[in-house]
């Protein structure tokens, strides 16, 4: 197989800070080759160089890209009007934002056909609709003539694809095209898109934070850090035998369904804390929840898992009184807290705590993290102003942040210390629940394997209950005593995390279970 | 901070408007650091004079030096500006921060009255206000800050709206804040940058209207300088004595340009 994309000693810089330094691969024809890194490696800057659509103030400071025996870097921007779309398409990341809301989805597919000649304006339509099919858009005709707000993440997501597809390139970047969407539903794309790949012989530069996602699609995969190439390798030899230490480490981190949990499950036990009955919530006309019941035993971690609309987050947020339920009970420690109310309900957020899953929204930005963290205690009127310093210093040893973030502002940490920071708030009042509604999902894989081990040795500590909310079946593996599944707000499945995980007995459950990227090369290697 | 001196020093425009602004707060405080006349005695041989070395703006009717009116009259004229703004400021932002913040039928009842105030020219409204309160240059001060507390009213609340929506808000919540506090401590400083911002760009619009309406004779009574009434006193001699309007206008005009340079400064940096 020839060569098509050649990267070598690629170097990019964002008004003179580096983001990519030295870094060189090549994509075959119909090959599909993943470039994995965490955040800030620089794996989405190689891909937007590769098709010449580096962000403002980006700049190539060296090396070579050649497509098809050209210099990429040498285009002038007119000349790589002819190859982008036509010869190098970009699936961008996010669905929501990479639609125009003004214009159908049709148009916008049948837009590229038009700019490369490739349809009049008499077929591009009917050009458009065969795309949209080709993309597993089931009802194109109807699609192509919805706006984007009418359509579902995925759906927007396969007509991308096929906006894509439309100029039949030779080569597809896919810049983490589903790591926005639910796993079912990223199961489903990413199996389109390679059989796409497969059927015209396009090659794919798969970019993804995911390693499984990797490892089930691509046949070579780049490991970048800081900008530079870590490892590379075919699948087989990275996943068998990774070479590099960061590999490892990633590998290691990354949460998945055969690693055993961080520590065995608790037996179950009848000293319950919280015990919801028949709970419900109607918004509008929308059932969001329907007559769920559980029980969370004092000690122990419940996990509520599902997709996007499933429900999880507003049960918790009943549970926390952040919301009303519109039928139901709720009761914490044997009390009914339903229907209680001003000064009542707020003596009781002493006891229960919640931690985001978005630790950069979760942190008045004015406040130094000392605030940040003593503010439960300033609102309790616990101690003096001496003593809650004190304790904020305490709460930032336990989860093992330096004292000198104390002084810092949200905006000077990392993503994995304000989640730090954030535990540390909900630890502060020393309550018995804490929920966490999705603590992990915005943090890079390493730094989720370092907050869900800080999350299981608190609970050892501090003898901690927990709800936690996660669409992430293999973080809740290593966390969960009891796992309970929600589908369109309804409980499909309850039991010991054991018994769903390894015997599910409810369909979807299987579903799930199945989509979680990462096991093909288990099962088939 | 250092920062902000260095990028400052690369604009003279803006050096210009902090210098002017300066020379006026200056002159309100101790008018005596730059004349050593008597804004109120005239010197009868000496009236009607053109600029000269001696009177830097010449001389009216009566043979007082304009200069001196002019810096005297700053106290008056910036005095009466700052109790605007800060009682649009204060007021505006209190009663969005209210609607914001509560919601409801409190919500639209006060913003359905902002935008009755909003309907209304803000002259038109001032006057109107001024001739209920009486003359007098606080009350001109106070007509002036209600003619603008609408727009600050506005923006308080949509800023409240977009801080109050955010995560960090319900956290605190969430972590037993009473609703005081959450409203003090996480709204109100979140909230504040914008709003502040919108203050400096509505001192320039105070002054204008201030002087105004001292224009008109609502404000201080003769012989009391005031930049608008100073304004007013040359109308008459426009043929013959220029420089008698001509000066006090062209502070007034340069105080306001000043002061809407240095907003735009701040509302760069607010952003």
């Amino acid at each position: 197989m020839s060569e098509l994309l050649t990267i070598r000693d690629l170097a990019v810089s964002y008004k003179s800070v580096p983001a990519v330094d030295g870094v060189s691969l090549s994509v075959h024809k119909g090959q599909i080759v993943a470039v994995v890194g965490e955040s800030g490696s620089g794996k989405s800057t190689t891909a937007h160089a590769a098709i010449g659509l580096l962000p403002r103030g980006g700049r190539i400071d060296r090396g070579e890209i050649t497509f098809d025996g050209r210099d990429l870097t040498k285009l002038s921007d007119r000349a790589w009007r002819s190859v982008r779309g036509r010869e190098i398409a970009l699936v961008p990341q996010d669905p929501t934002v990479s639609l125009n809301p003004v214009h159908r989805i049709g148009d916008q597919v049948a837009e590229v056909l038009l700019i490369h000649g490739l349809a009049d304006k008499r077929s591009a339509g009917a050009e458009a609709v065969k795309l949209l099919r080709k993309a597993g858009i089931a009802d194109p005709e109807t699609r192509a003539r919805q706006y984007p707000h009418e359509l579902s993440g995925g759906l927007r997501q396969r007509a991308l694809i096929a906006a894509a597809l439309a100029g039949r390139p030779k080569l597809i970047i896919a810049d983490e095209p589903t790591s926005a969407l639910d796993v079912t539903v990223q199961r489903q794309i990413l199996d389109h898109l390679e059989e796409l790949a497969a059927e015209a012989g396009t090659a794919v530069l798969l970019i993804t934070h995911d390693l499984g996602v990797a490892s089930d699609r691509a046949s070579r995969i780049v490991v970048l850090s800081q900008g530079s190439v870590v490892e590379e390798g075919t699948t087989g030899e990275i996943l068998a035998a990774p070479s590099q230490k960061y590999t490892q480490d990633l590998l290691a981190a990354a949460p998945s369904l055969s690693d055993s949990p961080l520590r065995e499950p608790k037996p179950p036990s009848s000293d319950v804390l919280v015990s919801v009955r028949g709970l419900g919530k109607t918004f509008g006309t929308v059932r969001a929840v329907d007559d769920v019941s559980f029980d969370i035993a004092r000690g122990r971690t419940l996990a509520l898992v599902g997709e996007s609309g499933s429900g999880k987050s507003t049960t918790a947020r009943m549970i926390l009184r952040l919301e009303t339920p519109t039928d139901g009970v709720v009761e914490f420690d044997g009390e009914d807290i339903t229907s209680l109310r001003g000064e009542e309900l707020r003596r009781l957020r002493r006891r229960f705590q919640l931690v985001y899953q978005n630790p950069y929204a979760s942190l008045n930005p004015k406040f130094s993290i000392e605030d940040v963290i003593s503010e439960p205690l300033r609102a309790f009127g616990v101690g003096t102003k001496a003593e809650r310093r004190a304790r904020a210093a305490e709460l930032v040893d336990q989860v093992a942040l330096p004292s000198s973030v104390l002084k810092r502002k949200p905006a000077e940490l990392s993503g994995g210390q304000r989640q730090r920071a954030a535990i540390a708030r909900a630890l502060a009042l020393r309550p018995e629940l804490i929920v966490a509604d999705e603590p992990v999902s915005a943090l890079d894989v390493s730094v989720q394997a370092q907050i869900l081990r800080l999350l299981a040795d608190l609970q050892d500590e501090l003898g901690l209950t927990y709800l936690f909310i996660s669409h992430d079946l293999a973080v809740v593996r290593q966390i969960a005593d009891t796992v309970g599944v929600l589908r369109g707000g309804e409980l499909v499945e309850l039991g010991p995390a054991k018994d769903v995980l390894e015997r599910p007995s409810a369909d979807y459950t299987r579903e799930l279970l199945a989509a979680i990227p990462g096991r093909k090369p288990l099962e088939t290697r | 901070m250092p920062d902000v001196l260095v990028r400052t020093r690369r604009k003279p425009g803006l050096i210009l408007a902090i210098a002017v602004l300066a020379f006026a707060l200056l002159a309100a405080v101790a008018p005596g650091l730059f004349t050593g006349q008597d804004p109120l005695a005239g010197v009868p041989a000496e009236k009607m004079r053109g600029p000269s070395l001696g009177h830097l703006f010449g001389t009216d009717e009566t043979g007082r030096d304009i200069f001196t009116r002019v810096v005297h009259g700053a106290a008056l004229s910036l005095q009466a500006t700052v109790i605007a703004v800060v009682v649009a400021l204060v007021a505006g932002s209190a009663l969005g921060l209210l609607a914001g913040f509560r919601g409801g039928a409190l919500d639209s009842a006060i913003m359905r009255c902002v935008d009755v105030l909003l309907a209304i020219p803000s002259i038109l409204l001032s006057l109107a206000l001024v001739t209920a309160l009486g003359f007098g240059t606080t009350n001109v001060a106070i007509a002036v800050g209600v003619a603008n507390l609408a727009q600050f009213a506005r923006l308080m609340r949509a800023e409240v709206l977009r801080v109050r929506s955010g995560v960090f808000v319900e956290a605190a919540r969430a972590g037993g804040v009473r609703w005081t506090g959450v409203l003090g401590r996480h709204v109100l400083p979140n909230a504040l940058g914008p709003v502040l911002a919108l203050a400096t760009l509505t001192f320039g619009t105070a002054v204008l209207e201030v002087s105004a309406l001292s224009f008109l004779g609502y404000g201080a009574t003769p012989p009391t300088p005031e930049w608008g009434s100073l304004v007013a006193g040359g109308r008459g001699f426009l043929a013959t004595a220029w420089w008698m309007t001509t000066f006090p206008g062209l502070t007034v005009a340069a105080v306001v340009l000043s002061a809407n340079r240095l907003s735009r400064a701040i509302e760069g940096d607010v952003r």
